[in-house]
């Protein structure tokens, strides 16, 4: 009888600390469904997506749309709350309202303006073309019979599958991000990678001169930030909050602390 | 050298914390779903047409359909549901567990099913002439038998769970592997990839050597 | 006064017509032994005696109170009071394959009884003993032989004090140099004026041991009587084929003889 007490306060415990632990993790601080919730702006991102938001070597979540995010909030009068949630789930995370913005270096396209409201552009961005320093390729029309690779779901796809010349490429690999991408074109498995050239920088950088950017790139997109289709009060209280950014300076500041200069997007 | 470990503990950190996670959606999971199986398995041999064919239908539809759609619907969809709809909106841990639970339960139901069938009839009969009811004669004598005969079967399910849990990450909830992606994507090494892959063999070696024991604990 | 009384029973299983029309007494601490060839409904018989088949239409008596009144039977909670008062023993034993042998004994007593543990520990010990198997206490059930199964079978089956004993079969899967310890055991209670009814194809046990002997053939109960009455002046030409032949086969067995071994 003894035992069969003691297995049944272990199960109680388990059931008990693992809910615990579970809900008072990084998820459910405020799970309120309210938009707008007065006091909380939920920023939801891919935390693995640098420089616009991904997390450091403590942990903590940094970038330059953190950033921006950060001193929206701080003008709103409200808390900022981050949130990482899953990039292919990004529009259900926005239309069920548990994110009240996508703020990840998303790229303003009219397919996503049917599905929800963008601000003003505040990032320019184009899609480059990587390969490696002694690649053969210089131009786009050499990705004529190569392997291409793409971050999959990503406006990079979108923007080669748009352009002629995916139709003479001879296959066209996805990664689930970018660095498998770029990890493959080191090896030689695919012999160009089609990237933001924000991100591409962002890598090469860090990486050793293994790789350049060629200067002939494809179609040229702007960064926005995606709300809630119809929440115009929350458009028009960040659309102020980064107009006033860019107008006293502190979004230059910022873009030069992430890029070294000051490339935000001004119409 | 050094800075080797430090860049390890840098990375290994977050997944650690990531792994408490991971831990609770199994525990939580393993607890509930078990107790919740064997439940769907009594339905489904119930001579309540109703009740046989409703167990029957979930342990087909929830065994059909893969998990990553199940905890997305019950994230996304259950708070989309008309008049109930607004009382199922549940925040992204509880989501990940109750779909979890939902899942798993369907799959110990069918082990549990066949844990029955190799139960001999005598044995019931032996306790019904001696006076135990249905109830006493399920939990004295057929169950025993029965946790021997399934242990191989839960065994291999709960190891899948641990692998399973990784998929918490399509509702934005962060375990292991969520911790790893972010360090491969900042340091564009996929070395991460690699300490994940370890941590998760650390839990299914604790796992196996549990199993092991119960298995030699209930050997008869 | 009879104990059991079956009036008129009948059972199919489908189409099958198993039971015809059976009738029969049994007083308090008669042997009674059924006997007949395979298929003669004999075990289903014996299995409608304590509700493990539902007859469809007759009556069954127990002790005066009704299992099956014109083919009705009473609620659960009666048909378990009845049913308690009785115990089975099986062709293939049904140990709980999971609990000691003490464990095997003690847990009816335990759970449905409440038994209090000093008394219930003292009872097991003394029917173990009767039936010889006191230092097999401890032992799982899988570590013991077929007879010496059987005879923890008839220990936990006398563990809830029944007024009746159901034998199915209980030698059938015995190796034969192992049914002579459990025949023994059935004597013993035979000795002590237990109501038993015994499906056996012992024709031995039968002949010297049981005080009524009932043929059956086809579903119905084609002769009874004393042992005397039937091994020794069969009317029915039935009853003397199926003698000669069983009679004849048992002659070619070792001819263990049970009484060598008394356990009481």
């Amino acid at each position: 009888m003894k035992k069969r007490s003691i297995f049944g306060l272990m199960l109680v415990v388990v059931l008990v600390a693992g809910l615990f632990a579970g809900c008072s993790s990084n998820t459910a601080k405020t799970e309120t469904n309210a938009n707008n919730d007065d006091k909380t702006f939920v920023v939801g991102l891919d935390d693995s997506f640098p420089p616009m938001g991904f997390r450091d070597d403590k942990n903590e979540i940094v970038g330059f749309d953190v950033d921006l995010a950060k001193e929206v909030g701080k003008r709103m009068g409200m808390e900022v709350e981050l949130q990482p949630i899953n990039w292919d789930t990004k529009e259900l995370e926005l239309d069920s309202g548990n994110i009240d913005v996508i703020w990840n270096g998303l790229t303003i396209t009219d397919e996503r303006k049917n599905a929800m409201d963008f601000t003003v552009p505040y990032l320019e961005n184009d899609q480059v073309i990587v390969v490696k320093k002694d690649s053969a390729i210089k131009t786009k029309a050499d990705l004529a019979g190569k392997n291409i690779g793409v971050q999959k779901g990503s406006s990079a796809y979108d923007a080669f599958t748009a352009d002629p010349i995916s139709k003479e490429a001879a296959a066209l690999n996805e990664y689930p991000e970018n660095v498998s991408a770029l990890s493959d074109l080191s090896i030689g498995r695919v012999d160009a990678v089609i990237v933001d050239s924000i991100v591409a920088r962002y890598y090469i950088t860090s990486e050793s001169a293994e790789f350049v950017i060629l200067s002939e790139s494809l179609s040229p997109e702007l960064y926005g930030v995606g709300i809630k289709k119809g929440n115009t009060e929350l458009l028009t209280q960040i659309q102020d909050a980064m107009d006033a950014m860019v107008a006293d300076g502190t979004a230059a500041t910022i873009s030069t602390k992430w890029f070294g200069e000051d490339i935000i997007y001004k119409p | 050298m050094p800075e080797f470990f430090i860049y390890l503990s840098n990375i290994t950190i977050p997944m650690l914390q990531g792994m408490v996670i991971t831990l609770s959606v199994f525990a939580v999971t393993i607890v509930c779903s078990i107790p919740l199986g064997f439940l769907f398995t009594l339905m489904a041999r119930s001579k309540v047409k109703l009740v046989k064919s409703f167990a029957k239908g979930y342990i087909y539809v929830v065994r059909g359909t893969p998990l990553l759609l199940q905890i997305m619907f019950v994230y996304f969809g259950l708070p989309l549901l008309p008049v109930v709809g607004k009382h199922l909106v549940f925040g992204r841990f509880m989501a990940a567990c109750i779909a979890f639970c939902m899942n798993y339960a369907a799959y110990f139901a069918e082990i549990f099913r066949g844990g029955l069938l190799a139960i001999d009839k005598g044995q019931y009969e032996a306790a019904k002439v001696l006076g135990l009811t249905k109830i006493e004669t399920m939990i004295r004598v057929v169950i025993p038998q029965m946790i021997r005969v399934c242990l191989p079967a839960v065994s291999n399910e709960t190891i899948t769970l641990v692998k399973d849990t990784a998929l918490v990450t399509v509702i934005g909830v962060a375990e292991i592997l969520h911790y790893a992606k972010t360090a491969v994507n900042r340091d564009s090494d996929t070395f991460a990839f690699f300490v994940a892959a370890v941590l998760y063999l650390l839990i299914n070696f604790v796992i196996t050597l549990v199993f092991k024991k119960l298995e030699t604990k209930y050997e008869f | 006064m009879e104990i059991i009384k079956v009036n008129q029973l009948n059972k199919s299983f489908g189409d099958n017509h198993v039971l015809k029309d059976i009738s029969f007494e049994v007083k308090k601490g008669d042997v009674m032994a059924i006997i007949g060839s395979s298929g003669s409904g004999k075990s289903t018989l014996l299995r409608c005696l304590i509700d493990l088949e539902k007859a469809d239409s007759g009556d069954i008596i127990m002790e005066g109170k009704p299992l099956l009144k014109d083919g009705v039977y009473p609620s659960p909670p009666e048909i378990r009071a009845i049913i308690m008062k009785m115990g089975m023993v099986f062709q293939h034993f049904n140990l709980f394959p999971h609990l000691t042998v003490r464990q095997n004994l003690e847990l009816a007593p335990k759970v449905v009884k409440k038994e209090e543990a000093v008394a219930m520990n003292q009872r097991c010990e003394a029917y173990l003993n009767k039936v010889g198997l006191l230092e097999r206490i401890d032992a799982m059930p899988s570590t013991l032989s077929g007879g010496e199964k059987q005879r923890v079978a008839i220990a936990r089956a006398l563990m809830m004090n029944p007024d009746i004993l159901l034998f199915d079969e209980p030698t059938s899967a015995l190796d034969p140099e192992l049914t002579g310890e459990v025949l023994s055991v059935m004597q013993s209670l035979a000795n002590e004026h237990m109501t038993m009814v015994v499906v056996t194809h012992e024709m031995s046990f039968a002949r010297e041991v049981a005080n009524k002997v009932v043929f059956m053939d086809s579903g119905t109960i084609l002769e009874e009587g004393s042992p005397e009455d039937i091994f020794i002046h069969p009317k029915e030409k039935r009853t003397q084929e199926f003698l000669s032949s069983v009679l004849r086969d048992q002659k070619k067995k070792v001819p263990k003889k049970y009484r060598l071994k008394k356990y009481c």
